[in-house]
């Protein structure tokens, strides 16, 4: 069970280019400079973007393969997103952004909720479940939409600038919950940051980007050892220079 | 190096000359002047209204008849223009057609169209001897010069608004929205009444009040294509019409009724765009 992913998209004149395989259980971070192409490919995998060439395999299961055109929409894909910004719904309380998932997908309205409430529970936060998102402080929303995301019990897990909204502090333990959850996580995840420090912090695995073309894969230590271009060494270099005391 | 740190003692630094410039002193007398333009005209009508009468004139059955047919069409219109004018904005919205700048300036173009070139236009098309007007009597449907015709009139010219609005706001809604209710299940219909239309809620009812103060108001349109038809086709706007020929007071009775419903929408309209 794992990802096979070979994925060409053009938007507006800028080719990306990347393929990669993941066994499942593993944290990938997807790394590089804004403009790299990283939310596309997080998007190409959820569906979002079709593809122009290439094919993605999903748990053993044609999510997409352009060749014959097989295109599985984002509601079929079993792909759970966190997306940048959280993507809450503004209108619905925190209870309802998490039940949201099993009604879209047919379940009665308090089954639904009963369900969202122990998911709450799980991330420690049944107790803001009637607060609308804009009465959340980050850390507390990215709980929820986590929720949201893993109710539907997703076989794979994409996550999209974790922790750029975020406050110091509330990072700090963002990346401890987001680091838990993804260890208790039984598929294949995919980190888009454009932070070297997270994805060391929470990835298995670094696939690095530039320019819509994957540069460099291999974990944190392969890829801090030999880092394969200026920009990655600057971001390493600026990384140890945070760690001194 | 400034001038005061440098100046000998017991000589004063030049001043800078520099400053703020006066010039813009000159458009307060000017914004004084567009307020009295806009008051004065109410004050008049407030001031000449006669309140005494005011019990005698609203049970005239005339006036009793145009306020009725102005809430029935102005109304209607909404609802039209909601079930016809969302779909338009959406589509607008959404996808990327050839001749979609055409399509989205046709339109609008009722905004700037004067209402009665809308109203020829109306009855060239759906009138008994319109293009569409064969059409229509072999179907039954008679619209020129009926209170169905008011109805559309007012749809048409009111009907823009509420499209530009709905579509700007549908442009601007952050897509990752509608994203998110994808990965989670949810099929377009669903998305697009669980996420979209409660996210453009303030936008619609913005949109629902203007496109209602339009069709409120609508006069050209409504006369040239429904005529003035007591009970039929004679709105508020037509009766004051009606009456400033022949009965002063109740044209400005007429005329502050408006003047209040307007208020009202004014009132209802702000709170809807702070939230």
């Amino acid at each position: 069970m794992s990802l096979r992913a070979d994925i060409h998209v053009r938007l507006g004149g800028f080719d990306l280019d990347v393929a990669f395989s993941a066994p499942t259980g593993e944290v990938l971070a997807l790394v590089g400079p804004n403009g790299a192409g990283k939310s596309t490919v997080l998007g190409a995998i959820a569906g979002l973007h079709p593809l122009r060439r290439g094919e993605i395999v999903l748990d053993g299961r044609l999510l997409e393969r352009v060749a014959t055109r097989v295109r599985l929409p984002p509601q079929a894909r079993d792909v759970g997103v966190l997306f940048q910004g959280l993507a809450l719904f503004e209108h619905l309380s925190a209870l309802d952004n998490v039940a949201y998932g099993p009604r879209a997908r047919g379940l009665d309205k308090r089954s639904a909720r009963a369900r969202a409430r122990t998911w709450l529970e799980r991330f420690a936060i049944a107790e803001l479940a009637d607060r609308r998102p804009a009465q959340l402080s980050g850390g507390q929303a990215q709980r929820v939409a986590l929720a949201r995301a893993l109710i539907v019990e997703p076989r794979m897990l994409l996550l999209d600038e974790p922790f750029v909204a975020l406050d110091a502090f509330s990072k700090l333990e963002a990346r401890e919950v987001l680091r838990e959850t993804l260890r208790a996580f039984s598929g294949v995840s995919l980190v888009v940051t454009h932070e070297l420090a997270d994805a060391l912090a929470l990835a298995d695995r670094l696939l690095v980007i530039e320019g819509g073309k994957l540069i460099q894969e291999g974990s944190p230590a392969e890829v801090m050892a030999a880092p394969a271009s200026a920009h990655l060494e600057l971001m390493l270099s600026e990384q140890r220079a945070d760690r001194k005391p | 190096m400034s001038d005061a740190s440098t100046a000998g003692p017991g000589r004063d630094p030049r001043p800078d000359p520099r400053g703020e410039g006066w010039g813009h002193y000159l458009l307060f007398p000017l914004a004084l002047l567009g307020l009295v333009l806009f008051v004065v005209p109410l004050l008049g009508l407030i001031s000449r209204a006669p309140v005494a009468e005011l019990g005698a004139l609203l049970t005239r059955p005339a006036v009793l008849e145009a306020l009725r047919l102005s809430l029935v069409v102005s109304l209607a219109a909404v609802l039209l223009a909601l079930v016809i004018g969302f779909p338009c904005a959406w589509v607008l919205a959404r996808y990327r057609f050839p001749g979609r700048a055409l399509v989205r300036a046709l339109l609008t173009l009722p905004m700037v169209l004067p209402p009665v070139v809308a109203g020829v236009a109306l009855l060239a098309a759906l009138g008994r001897r319109g293009l569409l007007g064969p059409l229509l009597e072999r179907l039954g449907i008679e619209l020129a010069f009926s209170t169905g015709g008011a109805i559309l009139a007012a749809t048409f010219v009111a009907a823009p608004f509420l499209i530009l609005s709905c579509e700007a706001a549908l442009e601007n809604l952050d897509h990752r929205l509608e994203d998110a209710a994808a990965t989670l299940g949810a099929t377009r219909l669903r998305i697009l009444w669980t996420v979209t239309l409660p996210a453009i809620r303030p936008s619609i009812l913005a949109g629902l009040a203007l496109c209602w103060a339009r069709a409120l108001g609508e006069f050209g349109a409504t006369i040239t294509f429904a005529g003035n038809f007591q009970g039929r086709t004679q709105t508020m706007p037509l009766a004051v019409y009606e009456a400033l020929q022949s009965d002063h007071d109740g044209a400005l009775v007429l005329s502050l009724i408006l003047l209040g419903v307007s208020l009202a929408i004014l009132i209802a309209l702000r709170g809807s765009l702070r939230r």
